[in-house]
């Protein structure tokens, strides 16, 4: 197995380079942004405790079985997971690719990928709240829409540094700081994923289970 | 190494943990879809298999492990 284990991983993400003080140079600004996920880990984690005190805090709104419907979650989860995976390519087109085209395809899928699930999860708000759950309505509504809000926010945030980035390419083209914040920014929206895994785990999912 | 080798791994990774994905993704959705089991052992079940796709995007998304360095980010 360690025949082909590769150069020793310095940091997490994909390692672009092989070569050794260029691989310590990236830990150390690598580091630095998985500190702020950690930060990012506990604000959701105190947002999760938070949700799970709620559940029969309805107040006479509609719960969990009235207000999830399994059909879109599924499609969402779906939309967001699967952005991921273009980001994984346009991590190997970065570190292999000699041309950007490819870079860039992925670039642009990933967050289109992420709108569309933010479109998704957009209406389905607005559908919840015109059926009487409101964020304003019960204290488990309030503890969703700060949850699940609170996870989209990251998940905009994401899909318009990604943006960004393209922008970066387009102008700076793959020098060392773009490269940094190419590999950043995948952590981020690998770190989205998982925790939306928690949140269609335990908000939708054992909200539905009857 | 040879660099295609560690290329062709590497893309694998990414295919392998999306696919793991897929399917406890499905797995989950579908316990609950079609009242496979009764809700006690439903919300386990479904508690164990979000657990086991965090694992598995740690491993390939974020490329994680607990044998080599990346040790000190966990």
């Amino acid at each position: 197995m360690d025949s082909v284990a590769g150069p020793q991983r310095r940091h997490v993400g994909l390692n672009l380079s092989d070569h050794p003080q260029e691989v310590r140079d990236v830990e150390s600004d690598v580091f630095g942004f998985w500190v702020f996920f950690m930060s990012a880990a506990v604000l959701f984690a105190l947002l999760f405790a938070v949700y799970g005190t709620m559940p029969a805090a309805t107040v006479g709104a509609p719960g969990p079985l009235q207000m999830f419907k399994i059909g879109a979650a599924f499609i969402e989860t779906l939309l967001l997971l699967t952005s991921s995976f273009p980001f994984g390519l346009a991590s190997i087109a970065l570190k292999r690719d000699v041309r950007a085209a490819r870079l860039v395809l992925w670039l642009v899928v990933t967050p289109a990928l992420g709108i569309a699930f933010l479109a998704m999860e957009g209406q389905d708000f607005a559908t919840m709240a015109a059926d009487h759950g409101a964020h304003d309505r019960s204290r488990f509504l309030s503890a969703f829409f700060v949850l699940v809000g609170m996870h989209g926010l990251h998940v905009t945030i994401d899909a318009i540094w990604t943006i960004v980035m393209l922008v970066q390419l387009s102008i700076f083209g793959r020098d060392r700081s773009v490269k940094l914040n190419l590999i950043r920014l995948s952590l981020f929206w690998h770190f989205l994923d998982i925790v939306w895994i928690a949140i269609f785990s335990v908000v939708y999912l054992q909200g539905l289970i009857q | 190494m040879s660099s295609p080798r560690l290329e062709r791994r590497e893309t694998m990774t990414y295919v392998v943990g999306y696919r793991l994905a897929l399917l406890l993704t499905c797995a989950a959705f579908g316990l609950v879809y079609f009242h496979l089991v009764g809700a006690r052992l439903a919300f386990t079940i479904v508690a164990g298999l979000g657990a086991v796709q965090m694992v598995v995007q740690f491993r390939c998304f974020l490329h994680i492990d607990i044998k080599r360095s990346a040790r000190a980010d966990l």
